[in-house]
């Protein structure tokens, strides 16, 4: 049996062994799509590659529901993690910083700021929550197993889901800032870019996060609540000091 | 989703091959007597992508769903702008806009200052868009509209679809046409059309002739009645008109087209 994985840094590949994706033992081969920063667009281009080209029935798939307002420009000459241009805006806004974790794209950012700044002019969360209809609608003409799980913001379908696509309430996020124990001070640390915590996580919430995966899967139940992970174990600093320690665990 | 049904309505989508006109002649004026349902509303508009299609459909899902309705979906050119938003003009999607200041078209729209001013987008959009890598849209659209249960009738402006994606199961009352409407269009122009940008200077209602749109109307009924894609490209009239001709509809024939344009 194989597992398809598909969306943004909550899922990305990494090969440590604690890694959440790389816990999900029961199954043959973990096919993973997932890409930090990238856009829906890119998600469902990569899910209708998949569905065009190496669909089978028996498939289990994980779609995490990322930021509808990221740049939604698929093309072969296009990173798919430049779409989380708001990461790099806001964090300059916000705290001034324009370091390591801002640069991480080198000149395009630079080079292609007016496209961005009319995407933002032109861009609205309550809007684009037409992009969560766009994926479940398409999710949902599969009778494959599928769990979704929104990453930013709760998600309340408006179609009726069949009984094989499992949509989790609580978005990824939150198990990601209950980690931090002076989240209530400074938001600043949220951007991905200056968090390098694999998939956002500590490696004891990587194990619950899978033996949640594994029970939603088993009873096509969510099974995800706040309070079943560790929560305040990290502070800020350490949060953003954990890209020093990345090299040690992947 | 509210399931209450109130009478039969006829919901329509799409770009400017739906966009609503004032002359009593265009299908989408005909096609609400011809269905037999008691009301129609029009969300088309000239220009507008996928994405403003796909957002319309989710409002109206939300929002003024009924079991009843039935539905006429356009999906139109997959590289159309995607941007949605309520200051975001639909009708600037479709690059026309852009198309007609580069040839030093005069427009006397909002839309020259919009691409004036955002023309760094405009040609960013271009540079990282590539039709094949947009057909993911396609399969968007349609799973959107697998998603309900009401009578659904799905037309491609522009672009054919793979077979593959005509052969999933899709639900049976959800007609899939394999009739292009810019076929419909194009075929009516004795010769060839050099490119789609020949059509930005089309100002045949919904891009048919008079003629044509009864043809159209006739395809819509029986294609709802039957459940099954009753267009023919045959049916429809061809050579028809000259190339010339129809581009001289802006300068000659505009006065005359803009009584009936809503």
């Amino acid at each position: 049996m194989r597992l398809i994985i598909f969306g943004d840094s909550y899922a990305e590949p990494f090969s440590a062994d604690w890694v959440w994706t790389n816990q999900l033992t029961q199954f043959d081969t973990v096919i993973n799509n997932a890409l930090g920063g990238s856009s829906i667009e890119y998600s469902i281009s990569k899910f209708y590659e998949y569905f065009e080209n190496d669909y089978q029935k028996t498939d289990k798939i994980i779609f995490t529901l990322t930021d509808s307002c990221r740049a939604s420009i698929v093309h072969e000459d296009y990173d798919p993690n430049y779409s989380a241009y708001v990461n790099v805006l806001d964090v300059k806004q916000t705290t001034g910083r324009d370091d390591k974790g801002t640069n991480i794209n080198g000149d395009h950012y630079k080079d292609y700021l007016e496209y961005y700044k009319t995407v933002l002019r032109y861009t609205n969360p309550i809007t684009n929550y037409y992009k969560y209809f766009m994926v479940l609608s398409m999710l949902n003409n599969l009778d494959n197993d599928v769990i979704v799980l929104p990453c930013f913001e709760k998600f309340i379908s408006k179609i009726k889901l069949k009984e094989n696509i499992i949509l989790i309430q609580l978005p990824l996020i939150e198990i990601c800032k209950a980690e931090v124990t002076d989240r209530h001070h400074d938001v600043s640390w949220i951007f991905p870019n200056l968090d390098f915590r694999p998939n956002h996580m500590l490696p004891d919430n990587h194990n619950i996060f899978a033996n949640t995966i594994t029970k939603c899967f088993e009873d096509k139940q969510d099974h995800f609540n706040l309070q079943d992970f560790k929560q305040n174990i990290i502070s800020k600093h350490n949060a953003h000091k954990f890209m020093w320690m990345k090299k040690l665990f992947l | 989703m509210d399931e209450k049904i109130v009478f039969m309505r006829l919901i329509i989508f799409g770009d400017s091959f739906a966009h609503p006109h004032k002359a009593d002649y265009v299908w989408t004026n005909q096609i609400t007597e011809r269905l037999k349902v008691k009301e129609q509303i029009n969300h088309a508009n000239n220009g507008a992508s996928i994405e403003y299609c796909l957002y319309k459909l989710d409002d109206y899902i939300k929002n003024d769903y009924n079991a009843s309705d039935k539905i006429i979906f356009f999906i139109t050119n997959p590289t159309r702008v995607p941007l949605v938003d309520n200051d975001y003009v639909p009708d600037w999607a479709s690059l026309s806009s852009a198309y007609d200041l580069i040839k030093g078209e005069s427009r006397q729209d909002n839309a020259v200052d919009h691409v004036n001013e955002h023309s760094a987008y405009y040609k960013t959009h271009v540079t990282f868009t590539n039709p094949q890598q947009s057909e993911y849209k396609f399969y968007t659209a349609l799973s959107a509209l697998n998603t309900i249960h009401n009578d659904t009738l799905a037309l491609f402006s522009f672009n054919k679809l793979h077979k593959s994606i005509l052969n999933l199961h899709w639900r049976n009352n959800l007609i899939i046409s394999s009739t292009i409407g810019y076929d419909i269009a194009g075929n009516e122009i004795e010769g060839d059309l050099e490119s789609i940008n020949d059509l930005y200077n089309d100002f045949r209602a919904h891009h048919m002739s008079e003629i044509n749109h009864n043809i159209f109307v006739d395809c819509v009924v029986d294609s709802f009645e039957q459940k099954k894609d009753c267009f023919d490209i045959s049916k429809f009239k061809q050579n028809i008109l000259n190339k010339e001709k129809l581009q001289l509809q802006q300068s000659d024939w505009s006065n005359w087209f803009n009584r009936f344009i809503g």
